[in-house]
């Protein structure tokens, strides 16, 4: 089971896939997709790791354990 | 006898800050109202123009930690190590290391970074997400450990430098 989490303003939302339901990686891969368009920044990590051994991904990745997504940074 | 600060540096409220040699740190003065230091920003909760007590009674409603939080909180946690869940817990930030040099997260605005290039200095730094005000302060610390962890090029290619000051 892989998890995705999209920082808000509830902390975040979940949304989750299996590998054995084709119906729901196609679900989170359009997720994936739109969030991409919006801008935001996919992490992926293996379950509880820390964030020094997360990366960045470019696509969607429907064997990572969790995706967690940020947004921009930007300086004053 | 009350010993003469080490150093004194003004705060952008209109307050001074006292450092003394033994460590201890005195923040004196009246706070003032000032601009936030990002252009088009305003202040978290605005300006203080309630009396006080009323003031300390609506504080006392708006701290109280939401299912939000909570969340925000428990994903910032399961993304430190050992060491900076030991410090959050106890101080409220942490310390990133970087290929730059550490930065500490925990204080909204002023990002300390500690520069290998400069033992003895410290930088203060001003980053933040995009439309940060909405997220959880905890969510907002997640985002800016991925970003700093993974990308800190990109953190250290947007940070605005707030103030350069000697290292204590």
């Amino acid at each position: 089971m892989g998890t995705m989490r999209i920082l808000d303003h509830t902390g975040d939302t979940t949304i989750t896939w299996s590998v054995d339901d084709a119906e729901s990686v196609a679900a989170a891969a359009r997720v994936f997709d739109r969030l991409t368009r919006e801008r935001k920044i996919p992490f992926a990590r293996p379950a509880g790791a820390p964030a020094a051994d997360a990366e960045r991904i470019r696509t969607f990745d429907a064997t990572a354990d969790e995706i967690v997504w940020v947004r921009p940074v930007a300086g004053g | 006898m009350e010993t003469a600060p080490l150093e004194t540096l003004e705060l952008p409220d209109g307050r001074h800050l006292l450092v003394f040699a033994d460590g201890r740190e005195v923040v004196t003065g009246v706070w003032r109202p000032h601009p936030h230091p990002v252009a088009g920003w305003e202040w978290l909760g605005g300006h203080r123009t309630r009396p006080r007590a009323a003031a300390r009674r609506a504080r006392a409603v708006a701290t109280a930690p939401s299912a939000a939080d909570g969340r925000a909180v428990a994903l910032l946690e399961s993304l430190l190590d050992a060491e900076q869940r030991r410090d959050y817990r106890r101080t409220g930030g942490f310390w990133v290391a970087t290929p730059f040099g550490p930065v500490r997260l925990g204080r909204l605005y002023a990002l300390v970074h500690r520069p290998i290039r400069r033992p003895d200095h410290e930088h203060v730094l001003c980053v933040v997400p995009h439309a940060h005000r909405e997220l959880p302060l905890a969510d907002i610390w997640t985002n800016l450990l991925l970003t700093l962890a993974v990308e800190p090029l990109e953190f250290f290619r947007v940070a605005r430098l707030q103030q350069v000051r000697r290292r204590r």
